[in-house]
């Protein structure tokens, strides 16, 4: 009898190590239960340690689970039994130190390069006279509780001027280039996050954050904020829409004309 | 010292004053367990308020609803949301699992389990629960003063905490008060192991539980004082107009404001998880001590690797403050830096994950005995894998940005501090409980307790992995106003359903506590056949605990030793 518990245990690997499968592979019920679908280009490596990361728990958990339930099948006693005596093994101490820091330290090393693409390694373009230079913001996002402010860039190319296009929870951004966006707060700490642009990034009042991504036209998603930041929290979000650069032009010199002459300085 | 207080013969007068100001660590450390299982009811039911509104979003409450927000129509406000989920993780982890490891069992049993009188310093032992109450009264009139109540989170991250000023001061001023009470407790508890052994008890013959809470206590001598600065800091943010953690504001990017005070609030998070993340250790090292010893007893084996689990211990306790940066990964601290902490956390799973081998060696050709101890810390060592391999994978910077501040980082901790802590913790309760009261708990509810608490801590907890995968932010009071999410609303609600499960379950253990104090069997000296020296004491323990302080031959572990007729070898047996 005290022997099923193991078949408790045993439980725990196979419906961890099942579930996390299901939901990699998009297998119902737990279809829909991974991490969005990558709409962002530039940012793919991510994806891959995802799984890889998963998928060595899995491999650890099923290991240590199936091994822990077989012990406690085949170890349970009715009573007070005499057990073997060893107290130690220094071949297999040093085999489980060994093992799991060779595989620890790849996957520190591994995922340095998803982060520097993120992070580290700023979009570039051919400047004037073939200086490589990093692509200038195109957005400037101010975020105050609980609404987000959008600076689109105008006819001069750059954020923080007179013809910046201002749009509130709309951020409207051009297909199949790299979108550079600097984002400042106005109070308190908040989290532009868009799950699957691969984008999060605390917006700490006094520092200016830079992010950057690509997508596709026709792409829409929500934009929300996931840093506490008071009552109205969940409901600071906004709408990110992805056009083509014809359009996004358009759109842009639609509502330069709409907010008049003044720009940022009018506000 | 303790010298007169500790004459062996001394009796406890029965005055229920002398009972309630006791030096006795018996007593204290009983006061720490019935308080902190009080305030795990509370830290529970503001838990099920949060299900609930997760579930069910802005409908009325039962019972509780019409009389907490009557003017809302029973439903909870978007402030008051953010009130619970602040108090629930303060409770939990600053009255509940902190309190509950070292203040209980670090007080119960570091003088009996190596064969001490008492305390090294009996007054501030008993100060250090004192203080715990008018550190509970301001966490609940923090919620009472007028205005919004505690709610920037359990983190407190400013500016935002500097909005609610006097419920927020309470707030720090509470948690001030907590810490100097575990550092009271933690400079006892490290003077009484350093000093007070006894005979024979050499470090290398401690059994695991002293070691966990030996660590701990050096752990928290050593980050308190950077959390009690940082407390103070910022209720002169709050209080005095001082600008430590309240920034100049950037309004345009190029001129600066006059808004604010020219502080930095990622300075305060530095600051903060410099303790918090050692406090996550704070809050499993006991718990793996205690667990290392109820495995191998019940297993009947020494326990596999003492010497590697000590170092591994210490190593947890060593790299945990060099691994903060993990939780500021998307804060806008410098991007280099994230890279070194990344490693440091990856590392720090390497002795978490010594320690489970050397369990399963542990258990590995025992026989074992399917107590309601053991299958607590069985259990635990199941769980505790789970949410160590959270950890590794969120170790990954360029992975915390699809889960930072998501429900996986709600499973992650949950799977550590409640699949593995409270475990143990229970586990530990049904273990101690015949030297606690003198009586057995009954096996049977017991193990009906673990099962139901098992099923329904994964149903729970395991789910919220996936909400967080999907990208669900933490601390959200509505998950249906995103199109995004609102798909994840009926897992929510499964979710609740489980987690109401759990509480039902908690009854059992709290009808087979009280039960089981009053009516239980009566405990022999050594229920268990255990080895090391809180077993060796009479029943009940008087105070002073040892008729003569006994003198130690060997380790806790030697169970089944060839040279020893019986299966056991108790530490004090020449």
């Amino acid at each position: 009898m005290n022997r099923l518990w193991s078949l408790l245990f045993l439980l725990v690997p196979l419906g961890a190590t099942g579930s996390v499968v299901m939901a990699a592979l998009n297998i119902p019920p737990l279809d829909g239960m991974w991490v969005p679908a990558n709409q962002n280009p530039g940012e793919t490596r991510i994806d891959s340690l995802v799984v890889t990361l998963h998928l060595v728990s899995a491999v650890v958990m099923m290991g240590t689970g199936l091994v822990l339930a077989g012990i406690m099948w085949t170890g349970t006693r009715p009573g007070i039994q005499r057990a073997q005596y060893f107290t130690h093994h220094a071949g297999l101490e040093i085999l489980w130190s060994v093992v799991p820091a060779a595989i620890l330290l790849w996957l520190a090393i591994s995922q340095y390069a998803a982060w520097s693409d993120m992070r580290l390694e700023r979009p570039v373009v051919q400047g004037p006279g073939g200086v490589r230079q990093d692509v200038p913001p195109l957005i400037r996002v101010y975020a105050q509780r609980f609404a987000w402010e959008f600076h689109h860039a105008g006819a001069d190319g750059s954020v923080g001027t007179a013809d910046d296009v201002i749009a509130l929870n709309e951020l409207v951004v051009p297909a199949g280039q790299d979108v550079v966006m600097e984002m400042l707060s106005r109070d308190v700490i908040h989290n532009f996050c868009v799950p699957s642009l691969r984008l999060k990034q605390d917006i700490v009042p006094g520092l200016k954050q830079l992010v950057w991504f690509r997508t596709h036209a026709g792409y829409s998603t929500d934009i929300v904020c996931t840093e506490l930041c008071g009552w109205g929290h969940y409901l600071m979000q906004a709408r990110l829409r992805c056009v083509s650069p014809e359009e996004y032009g358009a759109w842009i010199r639609e509502h330069s004309l709409a907010a008049g002459p003044g720009g940022e300085d009018a506000r | 010292m303790s010298e007169l207080h500790s004459l062996p013969g001394a009796t406890v007068r029965r005055n229920p004053l002398s009972w309630i100001f006791s030096r006795d660590h018996k007593t204290i450390g009983l006061q720490f367990l019935f308080s902190s299982l009080l305030w795990m009811g509370i830290g529970g039911l503001l838990a099920l308020a949060i299900r609930w509104q997760l579930a069910w979003p802005w409908t009325e409450i039962p019972v509780l609803g019409s009389w907490l927000f009557s003017a809302e129509g029973g439903q909870i406000t978007p402030e008051f949301y953010n009130v619970l989920f602040t108090m629930h993780a303060t409770v939990m982890i600053f009255f509940v699992v902190i309190p509950i490891l070292s203040g209980a069992f670090g007080n119960f049993l570091i003088p009996l389990m190596i064969g001490a009188r008492d305390m090294a310093f009996p007054t501030l032992n008993m100060l250090s629960y004192w203080l715990m109450w008018p550190a509970f009264a301001c966490m609940v009139c923090s919620v009472l003063v007028p205005g919004q109540g505690p709610s920037s989170g359990w983190t407190s991250y400013p500016p935002l905490s500097a909005l609610f000023s006097d419920s927020q001061s309470l707030w720090a001023i509470g948690l001030l008060i907590v810490g100097v009470a575990s550092m009271l407790g933690a400079i006892n508890y490290i003077t009484t192991i350093f000093q007070m052994r006894a005979p024979g008890m050499k470090m290398m013959r401690l059994p695991m539980t002293i070691w966990g809470l030996l660590v701990t206590a050096i752990l928290q001598a050593f980050a308190l004082p950077v959390l009690t600065a940082a407390l103070l800091m910022q209720l002169g943010d709050q209080l005095l107009g001082t600008g430590f953690f309240v920034p100049q504001y950037v309004v345009d990017g190029t001129e600066a404001a006059s808004a604010g005070a020219g502080g930095d609030p990622l300075l305060w998070q530095h600051l903060f998880w410099f303790y918090s993340h050692p406090a996550v250790y704070i809050m499993i090292l006991p718990a793996m001590g205690m667990v290392s010893d109820i495995l191998s007893c019940f297993s009947r084996k020494p326990l596999f690797g003492y010497r590697p689990m000590v170092i591994s211990m210490c190593a947890i306790a060593g790299l945990g403050f060099v691994v903060w940066g993990h939780h500021m990964f998307v804060s806008g601290m410098n991007y280099l830096l994230s890279v070194s902490f990344a490693v440091s956390t990856m590392l720090i799973a390497l002795p978490s994950g010594v320690k489970v081998f050397n369990w399963l060696g542990t258990v590995w050709g025992g026989r074992l005995q399917m107590s309601a101890p053991m299958l607590y810390a069985l259990g635990f060592v199941s769980m505790f894998v789970i949410g160590g391999l959270s950890g590794v994978v969120m170790a990954s910077p360029a992975v915390d940005i699809l889960v930072h501040d998501t429900y996986y980082i709600v499973a992650h901790f949950h799977y550590v501090l409640f699949g593995s802590s409270l475990l143990a913790v229970f586990g530990a309760i049904h273990f101690w409980f015949p030297r606690m009261f003198g009586r057995m708990m009954n096996e049977t509810a017991g193990k009906l307790h673990f099962f139901l608490t098992f099923v329904f801590l994964n149903g729970t907890f395991f789910p919220m992995h996936f909400l967080g995968l999907r990208g669900f932010p933490r601390r959200y009071a509505d998950a249906s106003v995103v199109e995004t999410f609102r798909d994840l609303m009926p897992l929510n609600e499964f979710i609740t359903w489980c987690a109401f499960g759990m509480a039902a379950a908690q009854i059992l253990f709290i009808a087979n506590f009280l039960g089981s104090m009053l009516f239980g069997r009566r405990a022999a000296d050594n229920p268990w056949h255990a080895n090391s020296l809180e077993w060796s004491a009479p029943t009940p323990i008087p105070h002073g605990n040892f008729p003569v302080i006994p003198t130690v031959h060997r380790g806790p572990y030697e169970y089944s030793h060839p040279d020893c007729e019986q299966d056991f070898w108790p530490q004090d047996q020449a």
